[in-house]
């Protein structure tokens, strides 16, 4: 009897503690592979995007426009999430992120004017041409390099001369 | 009688011997499965953390680095004065940026105490020595976040 209470009880603790570690990986394999499908689905989504300068147009003033293609295969939106950053290699300008405006740019600001192509308005898909306009901040006129950054970090360069400050 | 004393003494004796087993393996257990939830909780967290270094700029005299780097990642990272910066010249420097607002070999975020979550991009400046600025050459900027995941950028001056 007493055998069979003490061979019954190490049943028992042998039970729980195998369902307790059971439960604890299973909860860690659930995080971890989660946390592994969406850095996967990030990581897929980061190849498959590519952009590129087609052209840069300067106004007269500091107004920049960039004409920019995407080449890749991902559809890209959220563009207060992208980055205008312009740096200059010579003089005394700084090196500035612009700020996104989702109306006309000020000083400092950067604003997406034109998406072409007619499918699905507002979003800049696979093939289609999108203008980024900027009004650059200047302390002198300078030649200087344009970095445009999707919102998944993927970047496209550009080198631009002739701006004058506003 | 005998019998009866028997079968409860072994009945106490068993059952005090799953307890002592219960009270040993427990907490052992208990402490294990914790450890492994939070190590897999630390893994799935530096999965889901992904940083990318956008642009870099040096002034004209070489002392001043401005970069800025974005979270392409899932999680937001928090702690960004935990970070680790280094400057790297191939064959003559590679230093360890302090965070600190000024000084030499330190560098600082713009604005200060900004949050870096998902999609952010972090303005950071970097303060090298006067006497020791950047040369004319290529150069190696690495970013480390808190949890260890690095982002790499080439740039010349």
């Amino acid at each position: 009897m007493g055998a069979s209470i003490a061979g019954l009880l190490i049943l028992a603790v042998f039970l729980a503690s195998t369902l307790m570690s059971l439960r604890t990986s299973l909860f860690g394999n659930l995080q971890v592979s989660d946390a592994a499908k969406a850095s996967t689905e990030l990581l897929g989504d980061q190849v498959r995007t590519v952009i590129g300068v087609t052209s840069t147009v300067v106004d007269g003033v500091c107004g920049l426009a960039v004409e920019l293609e995407n080449t890749g295969a991902t559809t890209i939106r959220r563009f207060s999430e992208m980055d205008v950053i312009v740096q200059f290699p010579t003089g005394i300008n700084l090196a500035v992120a612009m700020v996104y405006s989702a109306a006309a740019p000020n000083v400092g600001q950067f604003t997406v004017t034109t998406i072409s192509g007619l499918f699905e308005p507002g979003n800049w898909n696979p093939g289609e041409n999108l203008t980024i306009d900027a009004q650059i901040p200047l302390i002198e006129p300078g030649n200087g390099l344009v970095t445009i950054s999707a919102p998944n970090g993927i970047t496209a360069e550009a080198q631009f001369s002739g701006l004058v400050p506003c | 009688m005998d019998k009866v004393i028997v079968t409860g003494l072994s009945i106490i004796g068993s059952v005090t011997a799953a307890v002592v087993v219960i009270l040993t393996m427990g907490p052992t257990i208990a402490g294990t499965s914790q450890s492994f939830l939070e190590s897999n909780k630390e893994a799935s967290n530096r999965i889901k953390t992904d940083i990318e270094i956008i642009a870099v700029s040096s002034d004209p005299t070489g002392s001043t680095i401005d970069f800025w780097v974005k979270n392409v990642g899932v999680a937001a990272i928090p702690a960004v004065s935990k970070s680790d910066i280094f400057v790297v010249t191939p064959g003559t420097r590679f230093d360890a940026m302090a965070y600190a607002p000024s000084g030499d070999n330190t560098w600082i975020e713009n604005p200060s105490g900004t949050e870096w979550t998902r999609g952010d991009t972090l303005h950071i400046t970097i303060t090298l020595p006067a006497a020791n600025p950047l040369t004319i050459g290529d150069h190696m900027l690495k970013v480390s976040t808190f949890n260890g995941v690095l982002a790499e950028k080439a740039f010349s001056r």
